[in-house]
């Protein structure tokens, strides 16, 4: 069986979306995994549920859990500490005169090394900073340059060692997910069919957070299919 | 004072300044100034700054609360609460410090009871906007949530909301992505 590590971010668009039990089915189909670490199990099932707020979010988590399409990957001591170690070393990847500006969480550095570990095909992420930080380290420098206004460093052994690692893992958004649900008809229960509905749900996941801009939709349904 | 608290002082000090002169707008531009500071220093008190500034900004522009008979004593018990804060900054005692910003989420809270017909909270709403603001700035959603003291799905709803994403076009665009997904799965 394949699998796909989700980190939170993917987790959380998915399931607020009306899209979260089509995803599954296309996992059951597909005979993929869905993998989260036990991290991403507290943050996004354990402690949402107690919260009256976020409980339906929690549940339907919860519910692909106990379908089988999630499964919760435990984290050992050794592993425990590569992400800590990952996580100071993508912290110390740019620098001001103030000192290294610290961007990354554990939780996603935790994902990271999940995928790695659980030798995942892909890793799915939403969020836009570590996937910069993965996949084009330089673009982020030039980013934190522009968005702090002062001139931001790279270390540049510490971002190729990064780079390198992840090199061949293939990272994708919640966004990508869908489309593959929908060429496949897995969303055609629940939105219908037609380029509308693929429209529909690639916004829903922009505005759910998926870090996508309307530009990439709009190329992407004006392509020829 | 030292370094820290004398930064964090500096900047509590002017966010008491604009506040007791109504300066909406500026609090909420120092709100902006002072978490693009938290991010670089990676500092949870100045962010903490930053939210009260952008809380007191919100305040101040929803005019049911500010024309309302309690609001002068209101504004005198936040003022307190950040009074106290300040001279527990001028000691360098940083615990002091976050309990005096935890009597002034009390206080605050105390008000939005009062007044709000809302279920999220003034202080929830404002950890959310300046989280949202560290992400912009760089951090990742976790980093940013939690410097912030924001809920992390309140946060990536919100980012959603904004324009944050318009302006940072992936290099890799659905099409690439889609093909490598196809790829690694069937291949």
């Amino acid at each position: 069986m394949k699998s796909i590590v989700f980190d939170s971010s993917t987790l959380i668009s998915l399931s607020s979306s009306c899209l979260f039990n089509a995803v599954g089915e296309l996992f059951k189909a597909s005979g993929l995994e869905a993998v989260i670490s036990s991290g991403v199990e507290a943050e996004s099932v354990l402690t949402p549920i107690n919260i009256k707020r976020l409980e339906l979010n929690a549940m339907r988590i919860r519910h692909g859990i106990e379908s089988g399409w999630i499964r919760i990957a435990g984290l050992d001591e050794s592993v425990n500490s590569e992400v800590t170690e990952l996580a100071g070393k993508a912290n110390s990847c740019f620098f001001t005169s103030l000192g290294n500006i610290t961007l990354l969480h554990r939780g996603e550095a935790e994902a990271l090394v999940l995928a790695e570990k659980t030798g995942a095909v892909v890793l799915a992420m939403d969020e836009r900073t570590t996937r910069m930080i993965v996949e084009e380290p330089e673009r982020l420098r030039k980013l934190l340059e522009k968005r702090h206004e002062c001139r931001v460093q790279k270390n540049q052994a510490v971002s190729e060692e990064i780079s390198k690692r992840f090199r061949g893992l293939k990272i994708v958004r919640s966004s990508e997910i869908a489309v593959l649900a929908f060429e496949k008809g897995f969303l055609s229960k629940e939105i219908g069919e037609g380029e509308k509905a693929l429209e529909a749900a690639l916004y829903s996941l922009k505005y759910q957070g998926c870090a996508i801009s309307s530009e990439e939709i709009e190329e992407f349904l004006g392509m020829p299919k | 004072m030292e370094k820290q608290a004398y930064e964090l002082h500096r900047e509590l000090e002017k966010t008491l300044k604009f506040f007791s002169k109504n300066e909406a707008m500026r609090l909420r531009e120092h709100s902006n100034a002072i978490m693009r500071h938290a991010v670089l220093l990676n500092s949870r008190h100045m962010a903490q700054i930053s939210v009260v500034s952008y809380v007191l900004h919100k305040l101040l522009t929803k005019e049911h609360i500010v024309r309302h008979e309690r609001w002068k004593r209101n504004k005198v018990s936040l003022s307190d609460a950040i009074q106290s804060a300040l001279v527990a900054l001028e000691r360098n005692e940083l615990g002091e410090f976050e309990q005096s910003m935890d009597s002034f989420a009390q206080r605050l809270k105390k008000i939005d009871n009062f007044f709000s017909r809302f279920m999220q909270g003034l202080m929830e709403k404002a950890r959310v906007k300046c989280a949202s603001d560290a992400y912009f700035f760089g951090m990742s959603l976790s980093s940013a949530a939690e410097l912030a003291g924001a809920d992390r799905k309140k946060l990536q709803e919100f980012v959603g909301a904004t324009g944050v994403h318009d302006k940072e076009r992936s290099m890799k665009g659905i099409a690439e992505r889609l093909k490598e997904l196809k790829a690694a799965i069937e291949g």
